[in-house]
């Protein structure tokens, strides 16, 4: 036998993985996965430890009935850290034009691919260090020369009296500083940070206290954190700009403009009219698709091809597998999806079944379709009908979900049955077996279906396989690489699958028909309502957000699955303006 | 904030001390700057490597020495150190090796979750890496592997052993997570060798723009006191808010008052040797190595974890192609004969002892720099521990090797054994003979430090046939 089992042989190992796959296998669809923490585990007792559990409890659907009178109940909003993807636009919004070395940022801890969890989303001693810096090289970015702090700010001039210099720090407070803390300052506020520059200008010079002041601002706690005061009463609304601030970092990942400041400030965000008319002025502007772009890196793993698992590839294909096509398969995705929600049908079904691309040199060949000469360029393409059909069949999800030899059935499969249609599935048992299987040494040739066929046949990986592997070997006619075969070895491909166990499970012949399911599936179009939710809210919607979603889903059906109206009704929604239950 | 003429940030620390950053040698090579007339701190280091060990390769058969007990380590003649230990019988006087403990917490977390009707994250890689330096239950997350559900060992000592103004604790390497600052939140980490040594060594000089150094120093003094305004800020905007905010506003709020210290804080106290250099060569986890040592050396931090990734199988001269978890940690096992294979013993101990000697390595670069009476090593508890006992997976038995003595506080030269003399419930129905906790070496550890508290984690789990196992207090065996 060429393979070995899916699972060591130890007893431990055995029945865990059964218990596991039946875990699974039983678990079914879960419309936005459960809510936050809720503590079933047993908490340490080291000092100033906070009680573990597990994150979620349960299924939080509710009844259909149970959301038919009308109640408004308040999303949770836990006190968010800006994401490091957040905190970079909002310095680039404040910055415009700035450029300086910055130091590296750790990594945020992703939960279910998302890098905004608002639980995770803590404070750590190097990245307090790393913004004080940062903020540091900024402010002396725009004070260092009197051209370069003309430019910042154009009153600190040479020479001003004491009453000129405390209007010229006024006016960075009430520009600048409204931008930055996404709000005006508070008197107080601003008189002690009036008072703060006052010492520096007298102790130092102008320019240091228009560099320290900023360093004040940045290093702030409402800088770096998104402030919402707890509710005190139910049905309290939020204030206006913790409002704005909701939509900016939801729609943009970045802080509210002046526009929407304005707004807030004058009680434009204080009516259904007000808020739709800024969403949709907010859904049109540039900063939206970077963000719509940025859901789907995280939602759908973009950046997974640019692990170092991915370096290198030990088979060949119709193209050479080089850095340069490794970052084209990388871009692709982001293009794609720009293309796809912006410029062209903006749907969930589009997403998952055009052949729009825009392709380079590189990918070009891959595709096997006419490239421009270089990858510098990249051009508007179809891509061949019968081989192509949405984001799954493009490289970037094939190739990361590949081994170095060959794709990977299993991880192509789990990836859709996680992602798009939310089933938790428990990780591999301990014993699983997870290297790709072989042929061995003067064996008879077998197709990569046949060998992952025979690795998973074993009865206590059929728990979890039987959902995987018919949704995996969807994807066999694309390599290692991406490219499109239809033999492999000598061997015909066999693509054939279902998607046994959700509300699609007719077979499929390849992977443009697995595609089609997909897109024709209510599952998945509530799966991605959920991960759209997870994104706006910063934690997995629970039973308290399940009206709003089952709302949410409704609407999304009732638009053909229009993204942007999606998005835009998750903005709009009363329940969001809300203020939120303080979590204890 | 306290104005010194010695102003300097943890980045201008070298500077300060009147080294560059470069063309100096490694750390005691240049004979340091010892300062004998004061106590140098104690520091620990986790050193974690993945897939445990090859227990026929590493614990000791040693005359004199019962199911329990502990013998001297340096009067064993060199044929009794078994095959991954005896890279360290030539610092035998130093060191200390703990045979016999158990993750009971890990144990009973399986028993407890194997028959619930929930996705939990049940594979024992995932769950022992979030439970080996938390001692809680891992925090379970919805289509993600678990992760750690509380604060870490190395974050608590971190903390209450750090100097003023220094890292409270670095987490360096690659792999999986295993330091945690809160539930459900890694501690930050560097994964490149060369960020962490210019974290170290400040990247780029304070600002000399406008009125030259005093301007400078002027604004440099500023920032601390800006600092300062930040942490009383947090502060203020906690109250009112929900526990889990008030708590992160808090931790927000305290370290960025570490941070400001950090601008004021002179060099004092005992920094053994400061002689940074950057050097590119070798095995990365020896160029961590040069890092932790630079680092401890320089008082910069005082507690450090390193996490060792996974292999390449080639790097160390196993086949090509072989999956070293697969073909040889599952097959290691002679407890296991039915799936025991001798050629994935013989794979899983050269795998092992690849990273004991990048162990001994560590130890030898801070062991070669002096610091008051003795060496950096000697003042330091570095600690060698996996995710896991073996490659099959065992959570008792675990093979840990501590090295230095944290300043005397530890019993080294000894080879310690416990007995495995509480029978735990595990998963799936079966049952272990385990010995002591692992959060009662945590809380010797934090005794040796300085760090009060007789406990780590959960305190007590159920043992068979009724009682309970406590996990609490010292192991007096491992403390002078």
């Amino acid at each position: 036998m060429a393979t070995r089992g899916c699972v060591g042989s130890t007893r431990a190992a055995a029945l865990a993985f059964i218990a596991g796959c039946a875990l699974c296998a039983c678990e079914g669809v879960l419309l936005g996965g459960p809510a936050g923490p809720t503590g079933s585990g047993r908490p340490g007792e080291t000092p100033g430890e906070p009680a573990a559990g597990r994150d979620g409890g349960g299924d939080s659907s509710p009844p259909i009935d149970a959301c038919a009178g009308g109640e408004v109940v308040p999303t949770a909003a836990p006190l968010r850290r800006l994401s490091t993807v957040e905190y970079l636009r909002t310095l680039a919004d404040l910055f415009p034009g700035v450029t300086v070395e910055q130091p590296p940022l750790p990594p945020d801890t992703t939960v279910d691919g998302f890098e905004n969890d608002a639980r995770s989303l803590g404070p750590s001693d190097l990245l307090v260090a790393r913004w004080e810096d940062i903020a540091f090289r900024h402010a002396e970015a725009v004070t260092s020369t009197p051209t370069r702090l003309a430019a910042f700010l154009p009153c600190a001039r040479d020479g001003l009296a004491a009453s000129e210099a405390r209007a010229c720090a006024g006016q960075l407070l009430d520009t600048f500083g409204r931008r930055a803390w996404r709000r005006p300052l508070t008197a107080s506020e601003r008189d002690d940070l009036l008072a703060f520059f006052e010492t520096q200008r007298q102790e130092i010079d102008l320019p240091a206290a228009v560099e320290l002041t900023l360093i004040s601002l940045l290093i702030s706690p409402s800088f770096v954190y998104r402030l919402e005061s707890p509710r005190t009463t139910a049905g309290e609304a939020l204030d206006p700009y913790e409002l704005a601030s909701r939509l900016s970092y939801f729609l943009w990942q970045s802080p509210p403009d002046d526009a929407l400041l304005d707004a807030a400030g004058s009680g434009g965000l204080g009516n259904d009219t007000g808020v739709e008319a800024q969403v949709a002025r907010m859904l049109e502007d540039p900063k939206a698709r970077a963000a719509m772009v940025d859901f789907h890196r995280q939602w759908l793993d973009f950046d997974r091809i640019l692990r170092a698992e991915h370096e290198s590839r030990t088979t060949a294909s119709i193209t050479p597998w080089t850095p340069a096509l490794r970052a084209a398969i990388h871009d692709e995705q982001a293009r794609f999806v720009e293309r796809t929600i912006f410029d062209g049908a903006g749907t969930l079904r589009a997403l998952l079944t055009s052949r729009d691309a825009e392709v380079n040199a590189s990918l070009g060949a891959l595709y096997g379709v006419g490239g421009p000469a270089d990858d510098a360029a990249w051009i508007a393409v179809q891509l061949p009908e019968g081989e192509r059909s949405g984001i799954l069949t493009r490289a970037g999800f094939l190739a990361s979900h590949a081994h170095a030899g060959n794709g990977s059935p299993p991880l192509r499969g789990v990836f859709v049955r996680e992602r798009l249609l939310c089933e938790p599935h428990a990780a591999p048992p301990a014993g699983a077996n997870l290297a790709p299987p072989m042929v061995e040494s003067g064996a008879p040739a077998r197709t990569n279906r046949d060998l992952f066929a025979e690795r998973t046949a074993a009865p206590q990986c059929q728990g979890c396989h039987v959902r995987i592997d018919p949704v995996g070997f969807g994807f066999e006619n694309y390599d290692a690489f991406g490219a499109f075969r239809d033999s492999e070895e000598g061997l015909p491909v066999d693509a054939s699958g279902s998607l046994f166990g959700t509300d699609s499970p007719d077979p499929f012949a390849d992977a443009v028909g697995l595609s089609q399911r997909l897109a024709e599936s209510a599952q998945v179009h509530a799966c991605a309502t959920s991960q759209w939710m997870r994104f706006a809210l910063g934690a997995a919607p629970g039973s308290g957000e399940a009206c709003l979603r089952q709302r949410l889903v409704n609407g999304f059906a009732a638009t053909g699955g229009d993204v942007r109206a999606l998005v835009h009704a998750i903005a709009t929604a009363p329940e969001w303006r809300l203020r939120a239950t303080p979590i204890d | 904030m306290t104005k010194s003429t010695n102003e300097f940030s943890r980045r201008s620390l070298l500077r300060a001390l009147g080294v560059g950053a470069a063309g100096l040698a490694l750390p005691g090579l240049l004979g340091g700057r010892a300062r004998a007339q004061v106590e140098p701190p104690r520091r620990v280091v986790f050193f974690i490597t993945p897939h445990g060990t090859v227990w026929n390769a590493w614990h000791m058969d040693l005359a004199g020495l019962g199911p329990s007990g502990s013998v001297t380590l340096s009067s064993q003649p060199s044929d009794r150190w078994s095959p991954l230990l005896a890279p360290f019988g030539s610092l035998a006087r130093k060191l200390m090796v703990v045979e016999g403990l158990s993750r009971p917490g890990a144990i009973e977390y399986e028993h407890a979750h194997d028959r619930q009707g929930d996705a939990f994250d049940l594979n024992r890689h995932d769950f022992g890496q979030a439970h080996l330096m938390t001692c809680v239950d891992p925090l379970q997350r919805p289509s993600a592997t678990c992760i750690g559900g509380g604060v870490s060992i190395d974050q608590v000592l971190g903390a209450a052993t750090s100097a003023p103004g220094r890292w409270a604790s670095r987490v360096y390497g690659q792999g999986h997570p295993y330091s945690f600052v809160a539930a459900g939140e890694e501690s930050p980490r560097v994964t490149d060798p060369r960020v962490a040594y210019d974290d170290i060594v400040g990247m780029r000089a304070p600002s000399t723009t406008g009125a030259g150094d005093a301007r400078a120093r002027a604004i440099r003094a500023a920032r601390a006191r800006v600092l300062g305004r930040a942490a009383a800020e947090a502060e203020r905007l906690g109250v009112g808010l929900g526990r889990l905010d008030r708590e992160k506003l808090a931790r927000h709020a305290q370290l960025v008052r570490d941070l400001e210290a950090s601008f004021a804080a002179a060099p004092g106290g005992a920094v053994a040797s400061c002689s940074p250099r950057w050097v590119a060569e070798a095995q990365a986890l020896d160029q961590w190595s040069r890092v932790i040592t630079l680092a401890l050396s320089c008082d910069l931090t005082r507690t450090v974890t390193l996490l060792a990734p996974e292999l390449d199988p080639s790097q160390i001269g196993l086949p090509p192609g072989v999956d070293v978890h697969q073909d040889y940690a599952h097959r290691s096992n002679r407890l296991q004969p039915s799936t025991y294979t001798a050629e994935a013993e013989r794979g899983m101990i050269q795998y092992v002892g690849f990273f004991a000697q990048r162990f001994r390595t560590l130890l030898d670069q801070l062991d070669s720099v002096p610091e008051g009476d003795g060496t950096l090593l000697d003042h330091t508890a570095v600690v060698w521990m996996s995710e896991l006992a073996t490659g099959t997976h065992d959570l008792h038995d675990l093979p840990i090797v501590v090295a230095g003595g944290a300043s005397g506080r530890l019993r080294t030269d000894r080879y310690v054994r416990y007995a495995r003399d509480t029978r735990l419930a595990a998963g799936w129905g079966f049952e272990v003979d385990a010995g002591p906790a692992q959060n009662r070496f945590y809380v010797s550890l934090m005794q040796a430090l300085g760090v009060p508290g007789d406990r780590f984690g959960i305190t007590s789990v159920p043992r068979v046939g009724g009682g309970t196992m406590s996990l609490t207090s010292a192991l007096p065996e491992l403390l002078v």
